[in-house]
């Protein structure tokens, strides 16, 4: 096993030598022109250089998505430097950014987010990623834009828009053998005449049923089948305005029984005023429903948002003013809901992008967010780049964020009576059972979760091929919503049920604004053009993820462990500490890009690195996760990937994703009955693409 | 002559306290640290009532012997999770032992070696109707329960220190509830394993 473990270390190792070793055979540069560098919209709500940007952003190209066999979003938010799939308590996976957890990221399809989250998690299976120009990640609080949810970051995905007169398509046909059985078929059409542009998408995606672990109950993932059809429609009725209109719609059946269709309509009018000023009017609606078996009866779970916007850009000779009003509409009927919520926050922002020094950009931006069910957030932002030469930039900034409660938080009313608990929203408890004594003592609100986040960092361009980024980074969070247990009244005797009229045995759980927890840590991205037909990219991310509360609690003396179930206790030091569940101190990412252009051909091969992490406490120190835990074994995963075009409108790819065969089997004994802590094994699959 | 009255004064007392701390380091016996294993605590449980009933005859520990006895000269109890310290009244349980003597217990949140000496008076509790001296229940004392995989768990840093029937002082620390410390079956349970550690000075708080 270590063996086998080692061999996959040195692969890693390998893949980084060969980038190394290349530079040497590297000639000297010529002068040519470089390719036009990428733009990006998310960061600022306009459209700006990536290399200019004063905050982290990662892109994402439609290139790479291709290259690397994905189909989901998830497939390749997966190999980016500084995310992780986890799945947390709840059962649900979701995206962790700067190690936050999923509910803080903020997931968008072309500025407008997506809903329907499960306990925090937005499912990144949903979106296929067939007909997207690129994707654009943006780290550390951007709440002074995109306002709650974006607190650690924002992902958005960038449909592609036709700029020239055209008419083209695509279609492909993706199979993926081994346990996950995948199927994915894919048509793209594309059209631009005059004033008209037309872009439709279908996407067909399923997968079989398959267990990760047979000898226990249930199935790792149930078969699925899903659609989604895409049609955007864009009318130019003159150079200064222009009608843009795109709808999405998702269907799914998983398991037979479970039903889930999501759709979103964004509207926007775009009306350039004259040479300064230009306003977007934007109207999104989009509504997630589930429908599924739970306890053999039906649950359901219908959301809806509607958000109309009006957003302005003013251009002037050396800074841009942008500014935006609107309202969301936010509703939520689900069982175990007394009845269908609902959510209105107003909000306006506003932000100002100028350069105070010839070398010097900065950004300033704020937002206000008026909830009418809990108390409103201000949520500022300051970024800055500082150009010190031709290849050194610093780039630095600071920004509040904020995460309002979730409907679930406030008004679940959730009995499972064969796991013997309850779960209350806190406003649930407290007009159920507001009378009680261990509840009148209890807040009766929930605040919005806050954060504010620091980004520091620098881009190194020693030369045109190569571009090294750093970037310090740390969020503190307070006012964590946690599920906390509720109490007995105090000298109640034995057997009394917690709550009037539920069993003896039965608990109950609520939310409270309870923790303060902060992560921090450092990330390196490296893109090195070895050769003209060569690259490499690289990424680490150190990280720590700590409770305040558990360090103040470790620094007062009270905590003890044991090394072993039983060994005698030992008091715990700051240095044994480890932090927050489901956060691995390094991962690592390492991939070459080869292209062969005389024979049309590409060959990648990626390697990725998480090291071990957490679940829970297994060693009895108070919830506390420290170095004598039981962890979650560290793992490499390698995937390759191969091309070639055929008379210019055939592509065929082959690839193998989990080369070595990386199932994470060293964590059964440690985690029983627990799938999260397996990996899916190795896969094959290819694809065929049609352009025309 | 004053000032040798004083001095007179100052050796006279100073001969009786080098005096009186050679009589106690002669008098005084060395402290006994000894490990108990698999200590028995068995009971019968009737789930057919909610909440379930638990009877059956409590296992009686005198730490002066060092062992398991059957007579009134007790320090502490074992039934299943429940420890019972023979001091004060009954809580109330079934086939609970009557209190003969006036010991008494006191939980130190510690390290088993950090505990030098007992603690004041003051953190000692006796049982008493529907209290115990050293809390019951899951998180409570001296166990958690894991109701997902049946395992009661000893909390680390709980030192459970008794003053005994007859004045002395032990400290213990449960290191497993099950047969040969093998937790994988639920079946092995109601084994205590403890170490302790008694000073056979009546009186004496220290441990070392």
């Amino acid at each position: 096993m270590s063996l086998n473990k080692n061999k996959k270390l040195t692969f890693f190792l390998l893949i980084f030598s060969v980038a190394i070793l290349g530079q040497q055979k590297k000639e000297i540069d010529s002068t040519k022109v470089e390719a036009l560098e990428p733009v990006v919209i998310t960061a600022t709500r306009t459209i700006r250089q990536l290399s200019s940007l004063p905050m982290p952003v990662t892109l994402i190209s439609k290139k790479q998505i291709k290259q690397t066999g994905s189909t989901r979003l998830r497939d390749i938010l997966l190999e980016q430097t500084g995310i992780n799939f986890v799945t947390d308590q709840s059962g649900f996976t979701g995206v962790q950014l700067q190690g936050l957890s999923a509910e803080y990221t903020m997931i968008m399809i072309d500025g407008v987010p997506l809903v329907g989250r499960s306990a925090g998690n937005l499912d990144l299976n949903r979106i296929s990623v067939n007909n997207i120009k690129q994707i654009e990640i943006v780290k550390g609080p951007s709440s002074s834009l995109y306002g709650s949810e974006a607190l650690g970051g924002v992902i958005n995905i960038i449909t592609e828009k036709p700029k020239y007169d055209t008419l083209k398509g695509d279609m492909s046909f993706f199979a993926r053998g081994g346990e996950r059985n995948e199927l994915d078929m894919n048509g793209n059409l594309m059209y631009k005449k005059d004033k008209l542009s037309i872009i439709s998408g279908f996407n067909y995606n399923s997968g079989s049923a398959f267990d990760l672990s047979p000898e226990t109950q249930g199935n790792t993932t149930e078969a699925y089948q899903n659609y989604t059809a895409s049609l955007q429609l864009t009318y130019e009725f003159s150079d200064r305005l222009r009608l843009l209109t795109s709808q999405r719609y998702f269907s799914e059946i998983q398991n037979v029984v479970n039903k889930q269709v999501d759709w979103n309509l964004n509207t926007e009018l775009n009306h350039i005023l004259n040479d300064q000023w230009s306003f977007d009017y934007t109207f999104y609606a989009t509504r997630f429903k589930t429908e599924s078996q739970f306890n053999n009866a039906t649950s359901l779970f219908n959301q809806t948002l509607f958000r109309p916007e009006i957003r302005t850009t003013a251009n002037f000779s050396n800074s841009t003013l942008n500014a935006g009003i609107g309202i969301n509409f936010d509703a939520l009927d689900r069982t175990f809901f007394s009845k269908k919520e609902t959510f209105n926050a107003k909000y306006v922002f506003l932000q100002y992008d100028f350069h105070p020094l010839k070398n010097m950009n900065t950004v300033v931006g704020a937002r206000f967010d008026a909830h009418n069910k809990y108390k409103s957030a201000f949520s500022p932002k300051i970024s800055s780049t500082y150009t010190i030469n031709s290849w050194l930039t610093a780039r630095g900034s600071v920004g509040f964020g904020f995460k309002a409660p979730d409907f679930r938080q406030l008004f679940f009313n959730f009995i499972n009576n064969s796991g013997g608990y309850i779960v209350l929203g806190t406003r649930t408890l407290h007009e159920l059972y507001g009378n009680e004594p261990n509840v009148a003592v209890l807040d009766k609100d929930l605040n919005p979760e806050t954060s504010i986040g620091y980004n520091f960092g620098f881009q190194v361009k020693p030369t045109s091929d190569l571009k090294i980024n750093i970037n310090f980074f740390r969020n503190d969070i307070k006012d964590l919503i946690n599920t906390i247990a509720l109490q007995k009244p105090v000298n109640t005797p034995v057997g009394t049920p917690v709550l009037p009229g539920l069993g003896a045995g039965t608990s109950v759980f609520y939310y409270e604004n309870r923790d303060e927890v902060f992560t921090q840590g450092v990330e390196l991205d490296i893109n090195y053009k070895i050769a003209d037909n060569l690259r490499f990219i690289g990424g680490y991310q150190y990280l720590e993820a700590k409770d305040k509360e558990q360090l103040d609690l470790i620094n007062s003396g009270t905590v003890f462990f044991r090394r072993a179930p039983s060994s005698p206790s030992e008091l715990l030091t700051k240095q044994d500490y480890f932090g927050l569940p489901n956060r691995s101190r390094h991962t690592a990412n390492a991939k070459l890009f080869y292209s062969n252009r005389k024979y049309q051909f590409n060959a990648n091969v990626r390697a990725l690195y998480r090291s071990k992490y957490a679940l829970f406490d297994t060693n009895n120190s108070q919830n506390i996760i420290d170095k004598y835990d039981d962890f979650v074994a560290g793992n490499v995963q390698v995937n390759i990937a191969l091309d070639k075009t055929f008379l210019d409108t055939m592509n065929v790819q082959i690839g193998i994703d989990n080369l070595f065969d990386e199932r994470g089997l060293e964590n059964e004994s440690t985690f029983p009955n627990n799938d999260a802590v397996l990996l899916l094994g190795r896969t094959v699959y290819s694809r065929i693409r049609f352009n025309f | 002559m004053r000032n040798l009255k004083s001095i007179l004064v100052i050796v006279f007392v100073s001969v009786i306290m080098v005096s009186c701390d050679k009589d106690n380091e002669v008098v005084l016996e060395p402290v006994v640290a000894q490990k108990v294993e698999n200590l028995p605590a068995p009971a019968v449980t009737d789930r057919t009532v909610n909440p379930p009933v638990e009877s059956g005859e409590f296992v009686k520990f005198s730490f002066k012997t060092g062992t398991i006895v059957t007579s009134d000269d007790w320090d502490i109890a074992f039934r299943a999770t429940k420890i019972l310290v023979n001091g004060g009244g009954s809580i109330g349980l079934t086939d609970e032992p009557t209190r003969t003597g006036n010991a008494s217990l006191a939980l130190v949140s510690s390290t088993f070696s950090d505990v030098k000496e007992a603690p004041a008076e003051s953190n000692f509790g006796q049982d008493s109707n529907g209290t115990y001296a050293l809390p019951w229940g899951s998180g409570n004392g001296w166990y958690t329960y894991n109701g997902q995989t049946n395992i009661i768990s000893t909390i680390a840093g709980k030192i459970i220190v008794v003053k005994t029937l007859d004045g002395n002082y032990a400290k213990m620390e449960i290191i497993s509830y099950y047969k040969d410390l093998d937790a994988s079956n639920p079946a092995n349970g109601r084994y205590y394993t403890f170490n302790y550690v008694y000073n056979p000075n009546v009186g004496e708080k220290s441990f070392e």
